[in-house]
């Protein structure tokens, strides 16, 4: 398994989070402030992807949530794989969502602008959570901080890029992400078997 | 266990299409097929699987192991979407 995209997002206050993501026509971008990446407009899609690497097709996305608002205002946050390239809104996300009316994580698809729930599990949602999705072939799974929460089954999406999107239904200032990354599965089996290894399990 | 609910919602962020399941319950759905120009479902109603013990209105419950007789059943033919929907309407 291999970091193939890292963004803290540490840079000055701008409208844009730089040449590497793209914004969709149709959708409001992200924008830096305070070293994070918040959605720029309320009640709205906020969507970007990031197009100077593409990791192969079995992929892995992963936000940590920076600001989590206390409050009762709606927001959902996501990492998304799979992505389709602008202006084309499709690919699978993994989100965290609150209140509706508790926290909950979920795994979603669009199509075409179409927004879909696949699967979802309540759980409480904090600052600093990591919101994580794996795609390998047609198996999606959603961790939080490194626990599996939901599973999904869908091979429509077979390649994209990897991106972040979030609706703040209230506040911009409700939600912002942390650090961004993304990777694929390569060396994964070979770790595996060491770690077999180093425990005396296989030779 | 496996039901069958409606699909609600309007296929936004804020109101995403779904099994019509309680908030606060656990789901886990096979996805279920869509319209590629607009993303809307082309069925009504969902298989979902949810905890044994979730308090669920749901259409139908579903033996396990006749949902693992499904794909004995062979494709479903995109080409003739129209006639496959109409069978899987409920009333």
């Amino acid at each position: 398994m291999a970091t193939l995209i890292t963004d803290t997002f540490d840079r000055s206050n701008n409208a844009d989070l730089g040449a590497s993501w793209d914004g969709y026509s149709g959708s409001n971008p992200f924008a830096i402030n305070s070293n994070a990446a918040r959605p720029s407009a309320a009640a709205a899609d906020n969507i970007e992807t990031y197009n100077a690497t593409t990791p192969p097709d079995d992929q892995w996305a992963e936000i940590t949530i920076g600001t989590w608002a206390a409050n009762a205002n709606y927001r959902n946050i996501h990492a998304a794989c799979r992505f389709a390239a602008p202006n084309t809104i499709s690919g699978y996300t993994g989100a965290a969502e609150t209140p509706n009316p508790a926290g909950k994580v979920f795994i979603g698809e669009f199509v075409a602008g179409s927004f879909s729930v696949l699967a979802s599990s309540p759980q409480t949602i904090v600052s600093g959570d990591v919101i994580r999705l794996e795609v390998i072939g047609s198996n999606l799974t959603l961790f939080q901080n490194g626990l599996s929460r939901a599973t999904a089954s869908d091979g429509t999406r077979t390649s994209g890029r990897v991106g972040i999107v979030s609706y703040p239904n209230s506040a911009i200032t409700d939600v912002d992400i942390a650090s961004f990354r993304a990777g694929d599965f390569s060396n994964f089996i070979p770790k595996v078997i060491n770690n077999l290894r180093n425990q005396g399990i296989c030779s | 266990m496996w039901i069958e609910v409606d699909i609600i919602g309007t296929g936004t962020l804020r109101d995403p299409y779904r099994p019509d399941v309680p908030d606060g319950v656990p789901f886990s759905a096979p996805s279920w097929p869509k319209n590629p120009a607009n993303g809307r479902p082309l069925m009504k109603t969902a298989f979902v699987c949810v905890p044994d013990d979730a308090a669920i209105s749901a259409k139908q419950i579903i033996r396990a192991d006749l949902l693992l007789e499904l794909p004995k059943r062979g494709a479903i033919d995109l080409k003739n979407i129209t006639h496959v929907e109409k069978s899987w309407q409920r009333s």
